[in-house]
């Protein structure tokens, strides 16, 4: 499966006032430019958890509705 | 105390395009055909084609983003003097909206047909970009399209290489055919050159009050910037393939920016033409230029030349000065009718 790591960062942009400052967080989150994700990104669990903490920090909720990325897109 | 993170996160950034933009600024006061946000955006490439570890500027470029795009833009909707387009006759009207459109299809067809560039977004933000202003331009387009950065280095290059081939050409080509005097000569800069330096320069061989009436001109194309945007949005969504296709969610939020942003420049103005604020725009002057070429920096820095396909490069800046070409012949042939 592919795309699941552009999808968390789409729904950081399409939240966030502030779009890429908070993407700009989450590459120092994670240490690199995710913009550069794209739908053919192979998926992978560990940093995907990784982004879902960032998200939820970034967007200041306490965690982030992972189900809304299994069931619909964006 | 977040704020104050933030800022420290930003601060690295912001000096680096501060920087940039201030040298731009120098150099171009060192000659007057050299435009400052030009060599602003060129220094930023450059520096980001050779930076390797860029993540300590990542922050300072989200706040250029986010923040000195729409005060940027708010600052040039200062400059455009809207009263000044009662001068514009309406046959250049309608030719700037044609070049428009050709620009956009000339560019796709030749990209996709041709060169079997299957990427439609790079053919729709290089068409939109080469009509409007360029590099500023592609900086606006970003958010609407949701451009990837060796899509925007693609345009990035095509703009600069295009520009500058197309000033040569018109004064030291085309203009010693043709002998257009000087309002149609001011016209045809302003209607067929992409970034407003290069019409300045190509305006200002010939004179100043040439480069007034282009820069006239130039402005209306500028003030078009917002629609094609959201043109590029629709295009993008509708043609770009559904590899390329923008969450429903993003598309929103880039149509209620778009929104905010057209009235913050239009915004700008109005009341930077109709209202005493009018006086003020000259002394605004400096600080647009150091503000909107912190922006076009903050682009560049996130280019990467060594990263892109050379071939794809070679082939877009091709088909945009194709497009170029196809633009000077129709509004030659119209102007000469």
């Amino acid at each position: 499966m592919a795309g699941r790591l552009k999808q968390i960062v789409d729904y950081v942009k399409a939240k966030a006032f502030f779009k890429n400052m908070a993407v700009a967080q989450l590459n120092m989150i994670v240490g690199f430019n995710v913009e550069d994700f794209t739908e053919e990104t192979p998926d992978d669990p560990e940093l995907e958890q990784k982004l879902l903490e960032a998200t939820s920090i970034i967007l200041r909720s306490n965690s982030v509705d992972t189900t809304i990325f299994k069931k619909e897109r964006l | 105390m977040r704020i104050i993170n933030l800022l420290k996160l930003a601060l690295p950034g912001l000096i680096v395009t501060f920087l940039l933009s201030f040298l731009g600024l120098q150099l171009a006061a060192l000659y007057h055909l050299m435009d400052a946000l030009f060599l602003a955006f060129l220094g930023a490439v450059i520096l980001g084609s050779i930076l390797k570890q860029k993540s300590f500027l990542f922050m300072g470029i989200g706040v250029c983003k986010d923040i000195l795009i729409p005060v940027g833009l708010f600052l040039y909707g200062t400059q455009v003097g809207i009263k000044e387009w009662g001068t514009i006759k309406f046959d250049v009207f309608s030719l700037a909206v044609l070049n428009l459109a050709i620009y956009f299809v000339v560019i796709f067809i030749i990209n996709r047909y041709l060169f079997r560039i299957l990427n439609n977004r790079i053919s729709f933000l290089n068409g939109g970009a080469n009509a409007i202003c360029g590099v500023s331009a592609t900086a606006v387009f970003i958010p609407f399209i949701d451009a990837k950065n060796d899509e925007v280095t693609m345009t990035l290059i095509s703009i600069v290489v295009t520009g500058l081939v197309s000033v040569f050409a018109t004064w030291f080509l085309i203009q010693p055919v043709v002998n257009l005097p000087l309002q149609e000569y001011a016209e045809f800069c302003g209607l067929t050159l992409n970034q407003t330096g290069l019409v300045k320069a190509a305006a200002g061989f010939m004179s100043h009050d040439a480069v007034n009436i282009a820069i006239t001109v130039k402005n209306f194309r500028t003030s078009m910037i917002i629609p094609v945007a959201l043109l590029l949005m629709f295009l993008s969504h509708w043609f770009g393939g559904k590899k390329y296709k923008m969450p429903g969610e993003l598309r929103k939020s880039a149509v209620i920016y778009g929104v905010f942003i057209a009235f913050l420049f239009f915004g700008g103005a109005l009341l930077f033409t109709f209202t005493p604020l009018s006086g003020y725009t000259n002394s605004i002057k400096p600080v647009f230029k150091i503000v909107f070429g912190m922006t076009l920096a903050s682009v560049g820095l996130l280019c990467n030349i060594r990263h892109v396909s050379k071939t794809k490069m070679i082939l877009n800046t091709l088909s945009s000065i194709i497009a170029w070409v196809v633009v000077a012949i129709v509004t030659l042939t119209v102007i000469k009718i």
